[in-house]
């Protein structure tokens, strides 16, 4: 994809209307912030670690990837219902827009687990630190905006809300990890 | 004397105990292979009734004829075999039954095994490592949970979990590569 300048190719590739909401984008930030982690590991072949760390960045390349097309289909469904809001047979939008959270907190406990891998990974490595670092970073910056999204989409959000609450908890161990991980 | 559980006693031993008629070994045996005998049914695009036809008669030729194996570390393997073709012969008489039936045209089996080997061969490693080591690599692959779900259930710091997984699945790759060997504790 880099060399043959695929990345552009593969932001444009979508029609006008037809990109991803802000959580599954989060999604997709968080499986290729996965992917850098695996790819960090594995260049550490002596340590001891790496082929776990390896087996583990995958699995949660695949749980966001998972996560991002759910995301989507939620927030297609919350689109709608604005869509038609108002109209006699739309879609509630409440319900609607409460139904996206799961899976948002879902992408933020996600991004969680990924930058402690990162951290295990960064303390472990010294070729690939900084990405392991960078990755660390990007997955606690990916869960603070999931946090965003849980609270702008509970519609009656009250500061004990427990989803507002679980958000604001992810952030912190995301933060918690990110501190964690050693300096460049 | 105490006689060991039939559910803890490897295939080998498991075998010889069915040799002898001992009924609580051979309902081990059927309750350990049932799976695999219904994934190879499902391979070949048997379902419902006719993936339970392919259980009943591979179970049934199997207690016939286990006097005929000669190595009892094979019998996986023979379960397997009895299976497949107890699996064909139910396609090809549904073929001759309903020569346009679907089934025959999209059922794919040799990679669909080749997985359900791969996965039995996983699942049986599996079963090898200490539970400590089973709990934890089940809760993260198979369950979904997170680091902090899994530390706060098995009551350690979350920041060593993902350390632990890749411990184990070191032990589960000795364990798969050298099925003989007892697992470090």
């Amino acid at each position: 994809v880099l060399q043959a300048g695929g990345i552009r190719q593969a932001l444009e590739s979508t029609g006008p209307g037809e990109q991803p909401g802000a959580g599954a984008v989060t999604a997709l930030l968080l499986a290729q912030v996965a992917a850098v982690v695996e790819m960090a590991a594995m260049a550490e072949p002596d340590w001891s670690g790496s082929t776990g760390a390896v087996a583990q960045a995958w699995l949660l390349r695949e749980r966001s990837l998972e996560l991002a097309e759910r995301n989507q289909a939620r927030y297609a469904a919350a689109l709608a219902a604005l869509a038609g809001a108002g109209a006699p047979e739309a879609p509630a939008l409440e319900p609607a827009l409460a139904d996206s959270i799961g899976p948002l907190l879902a992408i933020g406990e996600t991004g969680v687990d990924v930058a402690l891998l990162a951290a295990e990974v960064a303390a472990a490595t010294s070729r690939t630190r900084a990405d392991a670092i960078a990755a660390c970073h990007l997955a606690a910056g990916a869960t603070r905006a999931i946090r965003v999204l849980v609270e702008s989409n509970l519609v009656v959000a009250t500061p004990e809300d427990a989803r507002a609450e679980r958000a604001a908890t992810l952030v912190r161990r995301a933060a918690d990890a990110a501190a964690s991980c050693p300096e460049p | 004397m105490t006689t060991t559980p039939a559910s803890a006693l490897p295939d080998v031993d498991l075998v010889v105990r069915c040799r002898e008629r001992d009924s609580a070994a051979w309902h081990e045996l059927v309750e350990r292979f049932s799976r695999y005998v219904y994934a190879i049914a499902r391979a070949y695009g048997l379902y419902g009734p006719d993936a339970e036809d392919v259980f009943q008669d591979t179970f049934r030729r199997v207690y016939e004829r286990l006097g005929d194996l000669r190595r009892e570390e094979a019998v996986r393997a023979w379960i397997g075999q009895v299976a497949h073709r107890v699996s064909l012969d139910s396609v090809r008489r549904r073929r001759r039954e309903s020569p346009s039936d679907e089934l025959v045209e999209t059922a794919q089996p040799d990679e669909a095994l080749t997985r359900i080997e791969l996965a039995m061969d996983v699942h049986a490693a599996l079963a090898r490592l200490p539970e400590p080591c089973r709990e934890v690599l089940d809760r993260f692959f198979t369950r979904d949970e997170s680091y902090h779900t899994i530390s706060e259930e098995l009551g350690l710091p979350p920041g060593t979990i993902a350390s632990r997984i890749s411990r184990c699945l070191d032990r589960l790759r000795e364990s798969w590569e050298d099925p003989g060997t007892r697992p470090r504790p």
